[in-house]
């Protein structure tokens, strides 16, 4: 009986060990090894471990929100922030973004010739796509001259990385994994701007539009929302690929299993199992708060007025969330409204195309109100093109006072007498009595009927903070005598109407803003995505003749200039001159940028950065559980 | 009975040519149309746009407009595109150099260039979900209403001036007064802050599934990866379902709130009228109980403007769900014409006037046949 007993409690130990055991593998599962990919030269990242746990462990899905629909899933010709929140887990590019000191990322090395026009990229050994394909110099000759050179494709690319006098780099294959690329002048940001290219699988290219070498328009609408996830796979090397997508509800990505980047215990990143982008085009922000608050999200943005909310649910029910939602600094990018100076309507065409009613509608636009009453103080007024935080700002404390006092001229702030007296000294009065100005015949000269000085301001739906702006902005117009009426659209619908210039004035955000040559795409004439004046003739620039010609010209040379400046001192000055002639013409009407806010759960989500998309390889979730599972 | 749903059916082809030809008129006097956005876009050839003001009719008169849209609908399109092969060549009807994904399916509604799908697929979802996902909501709010709000009522009148009478028309007129976005709204608050679903249970809130059900099958096919037929309900996805039923109650619950309080307050003065009516003093002097009374003799004669009320009920139904739908995310027809209208994105408001009329056109007749076989007095002659 004894011996039972004991053989009894033996077997039943032995359960409990086993069970345990099998518990540990299941909930502790091991990170795969990078030295599993023979002959890759992985690229190292330095992971500073986590205060509260030493070593990152994998898997897991985090979960987020986005509150716009994604246009497409191409990282060419895409311009919406919404799509590069897709691309960028998709795809990777050759160095990373820091303009004087670029990093390796698929090219482990570079080497810039002595006058500094060649610059040679040596790709990283063994390097691969998602699908196992290997990435050769071909697939980065390809990208570069099938699918950002030709004109017939859409891409603000090619705008970055042509050379200072507009021509684009020549590209030689050296080697079997060298690549070189040869500029007509020296130009500062060349190697920076090639570096942040993402590379595609020509295979995959080839597969999914078939003429693209001969008919390269087709590659506009490849890479659509209804391509199929699984015919995508492998066209990146970026570290997930795309399983599913649903444009009105969700994105899910997997791990790369060939993702070329481990920490330095030979663990192969990302650390994550998967992501999954919940997409939320209609009442956005208020559901991504109620979401995040159910315990749905690992992070989300909140919006200023969330925090205090949140802060509530921490005291009150001890939610696990940050104290430092607020960062202090402001977003990446520019807030502005923009009047489309090729609007249908003739009347506001003639009028939106003056610079004094620019500059009138920028005086009625109070950011100081905004920035108060919207943003509850966490945001910063912006006037010029660049974002405050940039080293190139106009408005950067040091500047000289004659520097400052150019600056001045061009801050518009919020003065409704100065704008009514603006409009009345154009002669737009109202004439027939019913509180709303109107529009003359033949205003300066320009040939339209006579018109009300009414029009739409489109915003993105789901953005609750961008609507209180374009009511405030339209309340406020109302008080001078023009009416705005605000309306909403999907954000897909408002970069269409961006791109065609078939819109009166929309309410948008574009982001980077920190480097001024990195905006070419919108300054210049033949910018991809010069949207106040989508028709900008460019055989205009060398004849212009009225104000709004000249000031593309000017705009032209600045940037020309600015990018083959090759001391930073030089490049300011350039810059501040570009600033202030785009403060004065008022082509869009910068408003105020919000602080970088950001709620994560403390309980779950390390090594974030404040930024966990951008942070995606490195980002883990504690014990290898994310909200997502 | 057959003959007179034949009848019934065959009166809805005429009005409903006047539908889709008020609708499709509605569309056309706005100014511009979807080609003409593109014409400044550098990514349209000329050519290209000469071709889509072809194919549409763009280029001729209003009438011929009219008419290949509803050839489309009908009977079918003119050109065969045999480029993809996976698709059934019979469905699949016209394409343009593979620069857009121009997969039409028939009935064709037109394209919607805003989400570069067919605007058939832009309404009803991508596999038809959200016509689905419409129809369940719709049916089981249209349920969860009458099946609440006729019992209610009948109490209420029954029992006129009483205490619950006097409680349930308190709750009548905040139902009727509180508009749906607020009650989706406090549905959130009360969801997530108070009873803490997500934190305690592990439950989500908006939408019509939670996060990890979103892209997940409803049933399995043989290979694990694979999908199954939606019918197949041997091999039925069950947690996906059972989850569905945990989103679907908030919408029902929400949109039935105000239905019910319009129904009851219906119902209520339908039956106080009728009570008073001489027959049914009649049939008490008779000696018949009050439950026969109120049930066999007052009821049957107060719900019939209830019934007939039916057809006008649905359309009523769809415009509370829109409201739910914009705040907790839904993905019905209803938000995705709700999308249409506010990105001016024609094919598919056109499809979604045509769909709404439809259904209109359908509850009507459902009511008609409702009405009949409840209403000894209306004859199928």
């Amino acid at each position: 009986m004894r011996k039972e007993f004991a053989s009894l409690s033996l077997l039943a130990l032995l359960v409990v060990v086993i069970w345990f055991a099998t518990v540990n593998v299941v909930t502790a599962s091991p990170c795969p090894r990078i030295d599993q990919q023979k002959d890759l030269n992985p690229l190292v990242i330095e992971i500073m471990p986590d205060s509260e746990t030493a070593k990152p462990v994998c898997g897991g899905i985090m979960t987020s929100h986005l509150i716009a629909r994604p246009i497409s899933v191409n990282p060419i010709t895409g311009i919406d922030a919404s799509t590069f929140e897709l691309t960028a887990r998709i795809y990777d590019s050759l160095l990373d973004g820091k303009i004087d000191n670029p990093l390796p990322r698929m090219a482990e090395a570079w080497q810039q010739s002595d006058n500094k026009q060649t610059v040679t990229l040596t790709l990283r050994k063994g390097i691969k796509f998602a699908n196992g394909d290997p990435v050769t110099v071909e697939d980065v000759r390809f990208t570069f001259e099938n699918l950002i050179y030709p004109k017939e494709i859409a891409s603000s690319d090619r705008d970055v990385i042509a050379c200072g006098d507009g021509t684009l780099p020549v590209i030689r294959v050296e080697a079997s994994d060298k690549i070189s690329f040869t500029c007509t002048i020296r130009t500062r940001t060349f190697l920076a701007f090639i570096g942040l290219i993402e590379i595609l699988n020509k295979k995959k290219v080839l597969e999914l539009v078939p003429n693209v070498e001969k008919s390269p328009k087709d590659f506009n609408t490849a890479l659509s929302l209804a391509t199929s996830p699984e015919k995508m796979r492998g066209i990146g090397a970026g570290p997930f690929v795309l399983t599913k997508l649903d444009p009105g509800s969700v994105a899910e990505f997997a791990r790369n299993p060939f993702y070329w980047e481990s920490d330095k215990d030979h663990n192969q990143l990302p650390y994550l199992n998967g992501i999954r982008i919940l997409i939320a085009p209609t009442d956005g922000q208020v559901l991504a708060l109620a979401s995040f608050r159910n315990g749905q999200t690992d992070w989300f943005v909140p919006r200023p007025d969330d925090i205090s909310l949140l802060q509530a649910d921490k005291a009150s029910r001890g939610f696990p969330v940050n104290d430092d939602i607020n960062s202090g600094f402001p977003l990446p990018g520019t807030t502005f409204w923009v009047l489309s100076w090729t609007a249908k309507n003739p009347a506001l065409q003639a009028a939106f195309r003056a610079k004094e009613f620019r500059q009138a509608m920028s005086y009625l636009t109070d950011r100081a109100a905004i920035n108060k009453n919207i943003f509850n103080g966490l945001g910063t007024e912006i006037y010029w093109s660049l974002n405050p935080l940039s080293e190139y700002y106009v408005e950067r404390p040091g500047q000289p006072q004659a520097v400052i006092d150019r600056v001045n001229k061009t801050k518009f702030s919020f003065d409704l007498v100065k704008a009514r007296e603006i409009l009345d000294s154009l002669g737009l009065k109202d004439t027939d009595g019913d509180g709303i100005r109107e529009i003359p015949q033949n205003f300066q000269g320009r040939g339209n009927p006579a018109g009300k000085l009414e029009f739409a301001l489109s915003t993105n739906a789901g953005n609750t903070l961008r609507i209180e702006i374009a009511q405030q902005i339209a309340n406020d117009a109302r008080r001078a005598g023009v009416l705005i009426n605000v309306d909403t659209k999907d954000a897909a619908v408002l970069f269409d109407k961006l791109q065609t210039g078939d819109y009166e004035a929309i309410l948008t955000s574009l982001s980077g803003g920190y480097v001024p040559e990195s905006s070419a795409n919108v300054f210049t004439c033949d910018g991809n995505l010069h949207f106040f004046n989508v028709i900008c003739p460019f055989e205009k620039r060398n004849n212009p003749q009225v104000d709004y010609e000249k000031f593309e010209k000017k705009v032209d040379d600045f940037y020309g200039n600015g990018a083959v400046a090759q001391e930073i001192k030089e490049a300011k000055k350039i810059w501040d001159d570009a600033q202030i002639l785009i403060g004065e013409f008022q082509p869009m009407i910068y408003i105020v940028q919000m602080n970088a806010l950001f709620a994560y759960r403390t309980d779950v989500l390390r090594n974030h950065g404040r930024a966990p998309l951008a942070n995606q390889d490195v980002v883990y979730c504690l014990n290898g559980k994310c909200r997502g599972g | 009975m057959g003959n007179f749903i034949l009848r019934r059916v065959l009166y809805m082809i005429p009005l409903l040519w006047i539908v889709s030809v008020l609708a499709f008129l509605l569309i056309w006097i706005q100014p511009g149309d979807f080609v003409s956005s593109f014409k400044l876009n550098p990514n349209f050839s000329k050519a290209f746009i000469a071709q889509l003001e072809k194919f549409y009719g763009l280029d001729q008169p209003v009438y011929v407009q009219y008419a290949l849209w509803l050839k489309g609908i009908v009977c079918c399109t003119d050109v065969i595109d045999e480029k993809d092969p996976s698709n059934p060549v019979a469905w699949k009807v016209w394409s343009v150099d593979g620069t857009f994904p121009f997969v039409h399916y028939n009935p064709y509604l037109g394209y919607s260039f805003e989400q570069r799908l067919p605007a058939s697929q832009a309404l009803f979802g991508i596999n038809g979900e959200a016509l689905a996902f419409t129809l369940i909501i719709t049916v089981t709010t249209l349920f969860f209403s009458w099946l609440i709000a006729i019992p209610i009522g009948i109490y209420s009148a029954t029992h006129k001036y009483s205490f619950a009478d006097h409680f349930f028309n308190f709750f009548s007129f905040l139902g009727l007064s509180l508009p749906n976005f607020v009650l989706a709204m406090l549905f959130l608050m009360l969801m997530v802050s108070v009873l803490q679903v997500g934190a305690r249970f592990g439950l989500g809130v908006g939408k019509l599934l939670d996060n990890e059900f979103l892209t997940a099958c409803w049933s399995f096919g043989k290979a694990a990866a694979q999908c199954g037929p939606w019918w197949d309900l041997f091999h039925y996805n069950w947690p996906k379902v059972v989850n569905f039923l945990w989103h679907l109650w908030p919408p029902v619950l929400i949109v039935g709130t105000a239905n019910i309080a319009s129904l009851v307050r219906y119902m209520r003065g339908n039956l106080l009228d009728v009570l008073g009516e001489p027959y049914v003093q009649t049939a008490r002097a008779k000696g018949l109980t009050e439950r026969i009374v109120v049930y066999k003799h007052a009821v049957r004669n107060a719900i019939n403007p209830l019934i007939s009320l039916l057809g006008f009920w649905i359309p009523l139904t769809f415009e509370g769900i829109l409201v739910v739908a914009y705040v907790l995310d839904l993905h019905v027809v209803e938000a995705n014409f709700w999308r249409a209208i506010s990105n001016e994105d024609q094919p598919v408001i056109l499809a979604g006037l045509l769909f709404f009329g439809v259904i209109l056109l359908l509850g009507n007749l459902f009511s008609d046949i409702l009405l009949v076989m409840v209403d000894p007095k209306i004859r199928y002659e």
